[in-house]
């Protein structure tokens, strides 16, 4: 895995992979299931003030020009926060990646691999994503360029072949629950735009450092309008019915999907263009992980880590046995994980770093 | 070295995974899987189990030199306490695993419907095979008895016929394409009731053979109370059609009246052990159903004559290949099977949802009421649904917009004349008000339950769930005004102008 500088598109396909999986896997039935007619006004609040923070990150990491969270970090606390910020961000990846391989995991097991222990078809996303991590970061980059247009592509063509099916008046109550739930209690949902985690670790691989704000705007918007379309075709589809689902929304959606008699069953090739992208998304995290892991280590090749980091995910997803425990990974592990490690610690560490750089008059 | 040792690694990997997916492959192994197009659940008599019939595919009927013999259906029967637990009996017994994803049709007796149905078709919605597009229909006969019937020389692709008959909804009105998932939906919904498609049973020359040749075989109570009563609507439909007049059209309404409440009481004699409650409330349903039928087509000269009405509950007007119709819709409330609309209501069920395109009425002449004008109508733009929920009850306001033309020449009409065909229009509109208002009124009235989704429209007018929720509009439907506008317009004779 080396470590080549990254093209702007490139970047934006980093962020929108992580986010548009999981948002199709997990967090639009999150949102969809907290605020339910009220989700699309929830969306729109959630994706400004995801632009918001983006906007403050780059504001905040305009004085550290083309360095990482991890070097900032070390400029604030030394290499003491520089562990502990390093290890706080890999437990979040680590996390996330393994609700996220359960999720689909669980999923293929339930629709088409009934008799098939669970191990296997997660040992296969696990093998797959080892094999990936053993090229370059750019191809696996370039893979998520790729991607980034299909999964596009994909919910728009599940609006439009769902849209006869559409029950348009499912938009009102307009403010969905309650008030407090949409605009309030709701932002919590910004956990949605995970990919800015990942966005932290980035200036540092930009071959264009100065492009972070343009890029850092562009995927939150892209992201955000993918989130509005996904919770639109849940919205105007099932309205309340969807909660108690064990499989994710969006597969729902497309089993709807029938152009006349002759193209039905749409739903194998969504989930296999998932399956495609779930790979991606598991690359793009472990290659992360583990140039994080090789930064607070010092070690020169981060190659020997992958598949020991992979092994934690595959040991993580599998000590998740009860659909209930998924879902309170889902909804309050993660959440909590994000707000404490990407919201809180971040700004902490940028705001206290910039103090610093100010009271030392500009040196490094 | 290295590379071998790779190799070695590679080959291993692979056996493993071979391994590890053949017992799924090999239960969805498509030489493994017998595949099902109908599921029927009936009652049986003093007993907590239903009887499951499965409808198996019928592979060689689907060749292009397959006879129509072939297509006789191949269906199983068993007795189970859930449709979970016939999946399991029925795969020891057929040898393959039965596969659900080429599921056409759900088909529930009357007499299950009337118990309630939600564990059932929550177990269907469960299963992962089944497809959200399957078509959920309750029929007035046993159901193996309607899957039996569903065979035709004219489509031996069972699935096909399973596949398009609810289309005809788009064409008639007097059904309509009810899937699961919707019927799901509704039926978990506190604010509306659920409607499934209604079929029977109708007098079929291949079921006659049928059962002259399996005279011995044994048939229950049930099925013998079934086929008296389908025979006795065929007599009726027989004497319908010897009537021409309109004083004798009344006297046969009282006919199907006294049918009817033959057939009810044969019903309730059947369900002894059900609950009595609730069949007394279906059958009074179906008796002041019946009544405001009977008054109705009395009042209105025209009404009787339609065909829509022709075939209405309980009453088939077709004889054929076939032996089974889908007219008209079963109703639900709370997951119990609560009365149903005849082809008429379900004609003004669909121009409400917007789901009928083109349907026919018959109309008396303007000037002479002894002449009667076919109109064919299309649906000209969407219906305008708005819910006024301001004052103590709810107003539903409902326009229609249509445009017709003239089907039969008549010797005293001139069609290019325009107060001609603006007369006709108005008896056009007056006749469909008046179908729509009895409609709706019998579903808030009656059943006391709204099933076109009005609440849908009602919503718009509350900022959050809770607010709509504290409404109650469930309760308040049942005292809902309704306020309905025919915009028609007749706009041609199509080829004869005046005759």
């Amino acid at each position: 895995m080396g470590n080549q500088k990254l093209e702007n598109i490139e970047a934006i396909a980093f962020f929108c992979i992580i986010t548009f999986n999981g948002i199709i896997f997990s967090t639009s039935k999150i949102i969809f299931n907290e605020s339910i007619s009220g989700s699309l006004i929830n969306s729109v609040l959630i994706t400004i003030l995801a632009c918001l923070v983006v906007l403050a990150y780059s504001f905040l990491l305009k004085k550290f020009s083309s360095k990482n969270l991890l070097d900032v970090s070390d400029y604030l606390g030394g290499k003491t926060l520089r562990f502990f910020i390093g290890i706080a961000f890999i437990i979040y990846f680590t996390v996330r990646a393994s609700i996220f391989l359960k999720k689909i995991s669980s999923c293929l097991e339930i629709v088409y691999y009934p008799m098939t222990n669970i191990i296997f078809i997660v040992l296969l996303f696990i093998i797959a994503t080892g094999i990936i991590c053993q090229f370059k970061n750019i191809s696996i980059c370039k893979t998520a360029v790729f991607m980034l247009p299909i999964l596009f592509s994909l919910v728009v063509l599940i609006f439009i072949g769902n849209s006869k099916n559409f029950s348009f008046e499912n938009l009102y109550p307009l403010l969905g629950n309650d008030i407090k739930t949409t605009f309030f209690t709701g932002l919590s949902n910004l956990f949605a735009f995970s990919g800015i985690a990942y966005l932290l670790f980035l200036p540092s691989k930009l071959k264009n450092p100065k492009s972070f704000t343009k890029i850092s705007l562009i995927s939150v918007i892209l992201s955000g309008v993918f989130l509005f379309i996904a919770l639109g075709n849940i919205l105007f589809l099932y309205y309340d019915t969807i909660g108690n689902s064990e499989l994710f929304p969006l597969y729902l959606c497309v089993r709807y999907i029938e152009f006349g008699t002759f193209f039905q069953r749409l739903d194998a090739v969504f989930l296999s263009l998932c399956i495609i992208g779930a790979i991606s998304f598991l690359a793009l995290n472990t290659y992360l992980a583990v140039d994080i892991l090789k930064n607070i280590t010092s070690l020169s090749d981060n190659r020997p880590l992958v598949y020991p980091y992979l092994l934690i995910i595959f040991a993580v997803a599998l000590s998740i046995k009860q659909n209930s425990t998924l879902e309170f990974m889902e909804n309050i592990v993660s959440k909590i994980l994000f707000f404490t490690i990407v919201i809180s610690f971040t700004f902490v560490v940028l705001i206290l770093a910039n103090v610093k750089k100010k009271v030392k008059g500009g040196s490094n | 070295m290295k590379v071998a040792l790779k190799w070695i690694i590679f080959l291993i990997s692979i056996l493993i995974f071979l391994y590890a997916f053949s017992s799924s492959y090999s239960s969805e192994s498509i030489d493994h899987l017998d595949y099902i197009i109908a599921i029927g659940i009936d009652s049986v008599e003093n007993s907590d189990n239903f009887e499951y019939s499965f409808e198996f595919a019928n592979i060689s009927s689907f060749s292009e030199n397959a006879s129509s013999e072939d297509s006789k259906p191949i269906v199983n029967k068993v007795l189970a306490p859930s449709i979970s637990g016939a999946i399991n009996i029925m795969n020891s017994y057929v040898g393959k695993q039965i596969n659900l994803s080429h599921c056409k049709v759900i088909i529930f007796s009357d007499t299950v419907a009337q118990k309630g149905i939600i564990s059932d078709v929550a177990s269907l919605m469960n299963d992962t095979q089944i497809r959200p597009t399957v078509n959920v229909l309750v029929s007035e006969v046993e159901a193996n008895k309607y899957i039996e019937g569903s065979v035709s020389s004219l489509e031996k692709v069972l699935t096909k016929y399973y596949d398009i008959f609810p289309t005809s909804s788009e064409y008639t009105g007097y059904t309509s394409n009810i899937t699961l998932e919707e019927f799901y939906n509704n039926l978990t919904n506190e604010n509306v009731g659920a409607v499934a498609i209604l079929g029977r049973t109708v007098k079929s020359s291949k079921k006659e053979e049928q059962s002259s040749s399996d005279s011995g075989g044994s048939s229950s109570s049930d099925n013998s109370s079934t086929s008296s009563s389908s025979s006795e609507s065929e007599e009726s439909n027989q004497s319908q059609e010897s009537n021409s007049t309109q004083n004798e059209s009344q006297g046969k309404n009282q006919e199907q009246n006294q049918g009817q409440g033959e057939q009810q009481q044969q019903n309730q004699e059947q369900s002894q052990g059900q609950d009595e409650q609730q069949q007394q409330n279906h059958g009074q349903n179906q008796e002041q159903a019946q009544e405001q039928q009977s008054q109705q087509q009395n009042q209105n000269g025209t009404s009787h004559e339609n065909p829509s009405e022709t075939t209405s509950q309980g009453q088939s007007v077709l004889e054929g290949d076939r032996g089974t119709e889908n007219i008209g819709l079963c109703v639900f409330k709370d997951d119990k099977d609560i009365g149903h609309l005849t082809a008429i209501e379900t004609l003004c069920y669909s121009m409400i949802i917007d789901e009928v395109d083109n349907f026919y009425v018959r109309l008396d002449s303007p000037y002479n009421e002894s002449q009667k004008i076919d109109v064919s109508i299309d649906a000209l733009s969407s219906t305008k649904i708005s819910v006024d929920t301001s004052k103590e009850n709810p107003i539903i306001k409902i326009k229609l917009n249509l445009t017709g033309e003239t089907l039969n020449g008549l010797d005293s009409l001139d069609y290019s004349d325009t107060k001609v065909l603006n007369d006709i229009n108005d008896n056009l509109k007056q006749y469909l008000s008046k179908e729509v208002l009895n409609y709706l009124n019998k579903t808030s009235k009656e059943f006391k339950v709204d099933i076109n989704g009005f609440y849908k429209k009602a919503r718009k007018h509350f900022l959050t769930l809770k607010d709509f929720k504290d409404y109650n509009w469930a309760q308040k439907y049942e005292n809902a005004e309704f306020d309905v506008e025919v915009n028609s317009d007749i706009i041609s004779s199509r080829l004869i102008q005046n005759s």
